[in-house]
């Protein structure tokens, strides 16, 4: 009897710490998010850096020298490169075109009907394999020259477009 | 119960309802602790996710820089020429640039006739990253001690707005393009630590001259992000430049 008038406001054991799970909540809410946003960020992060990584590979073995004489060299330095992931597409553009990474193929210069391109993604191209809005995009662009037909040596760019989903 | 004498109930009473507050309060203080720690935790995570791979993107910056300045120097030094001013495609005289270039060293030690041909090249070649970089082209030549600089082409953007103060929002780049006349090598070095250059490449060329004997020289493309300078600044001054109108309007 005496127990009950002299607890005031005591709520049971749980009820008593009930003030104390507020402030225990909003830590594990606060760090459970910051957690996640982290981890997102370093995946996001590495995925870019992988993706930079391999377009400095591409594009170094695609220029080579920085002379490509022939759209059979091109094509030699395209079938040397073993690059699964991320999907690329490179090739050669007019030094003064203004390129669209969604519509590559219409810009590559060509010869014989044959396009300066080289791409890990054309092969049984699934939705997966197709640069759209979502991918993430690597894009660089480097000046190199190329021999012509008539031998002349005009300045081009190489265009290397690599991206994931 | 009964038989506990009034003032040791009224003092058991008092210890017991003590005691419950004490529980009470320990748990809100042990709540706050944990909060504060979590709290650093979360800073540090918050840290860690800001900084993760900012040294990677510079380094990886800065290899484009590089790699796109030893490319774009081939490609001005290896590229076809039209000798009579017709596009390449329909010229019957075709030839390398830099072999023009050393023809017009080779009479007189300075490169005057196929200067602007050369500068175009450049201005053609650099055209993809204009909006990225800011760029100096140079032929310097070595005679032992002393260095010539027979062609020395600079391309920046000065920024202007109409506004004045802190933050101001109308702010427009303007291309401008120099030759100089620089006459010392420390010039130039004090110039490319000033502006911070992201990309060089060298590239070494010998110049025959037409009674039989050659100099050494070099060609240099030094590549930086867009610096806001006046051409008042002492470091540019230096360097003797003058700006070529006609060009910048292109």
């Amino acid at each position: 009897m005496f127990l009950q008038l002299n607890q005031k406001a005591y709520l049971g054991p749980i009820g008593d710490d009930l003030p104390s799970l507020i402030p225990l909540m909003f830590a594990l809410v606060i760090f459970f998010s910051s957690f996640y946003m982290t981890v997102n960020t370093y995946n996001d992060k590495t995925v870019d850096f992988e993706n930079d990584i391999s377009v400095v590979q591409i594009s170094a073995s695609l220029r080579g020298t920085g002379f490509v004489s022939s759209l059979d060299e091109f094509n030699k330095s395209c079938n040397a490169l073993n690059v699964r992931q991320p999907y690329f597409s490179a090739g050669l553009v007019g030094l003064e075109t203004e390129v669209n990474v969604f519509d590559l193929d219409s810009v590559y210069l060509f010869e014989e009907q044959e396009l300066f391109k080289c791409s890990n993604a054309d092969s049984a191209l699934t939705e997966e394999k197709t640069l759209s809005l979502n991918s993430k995009v690597v894009s660089r662009v480097y000046p190199v020259v190329m021999q012509n037909k008539d031998s002349v040596v005009v300045p081009v760019k190489l265009v290397v477009v690599a991206w994931r989903e | 119960m009964e038989r506990i004498n009034q003032p040791f109930k009224k003092r058991l009473v008092k210890t017991r309802d003590k005691s419950l507050k004490q529980k009470g309060q320990a748990a809100v203080t042990d709540a706050l602790f944990f909060l504060i720690i979590v709290m650093a935790l979360v800073s540090f995570l918050f840290f860690f996710s800001s900084q993760y791979g900012r040294t990677v993107g510079e380094y990886s910056d800065s290899k484009y820089a590089s790699d796109y300045a030893s490319s774009a120097l081939k490609t001005v030094l290896y590229s076809s020429f039209a000798r009579d001013n017709v596009s390449v495609e329909d010229s019957d005289e075709v030839d390398f640039l830099i072999a023009a270039i050393k023809e017009d060293y080779a009479d007189d030690t300075s490169i005057e006739y196929f200067k602007n041909d050369l500068t175009d090249s450049v201005k053609n070649v650099m055209q993809p990253v204009r909006n990225s970089f800011d760029y100096l082209l140079f032929i310097r030549i070595s005679d032992g001690s002393t260095f010539t600089f027979p062609y020395f082409f600079v391309s920046r953007k000065e920024f202007v707005s109409e506004k004045e103060g802190t933050f101001v929002s109308d702010v427009t780049s303007q291309e401008k393009n120099y030759y100089c006349a620089v006459t010392k090598q420390l010039d130039v070095d004090n110039f490319i630590v000033f502006i911070g250059a992201r990309g060089q490449a060298v590239s070494s060329i010998t110049f025959p001259l037409i009674d039989g004997e050659s100099h050494n020289g070099v060609a240099q493309l030094v590549l930086w992000y867009p610096k806001n300078f006046s051409e008042e600044e002492a470091v540019f001054q230096k360097l003797n430049c003058e700006l070529i109108p006609e060009i910048s309007e292109n």
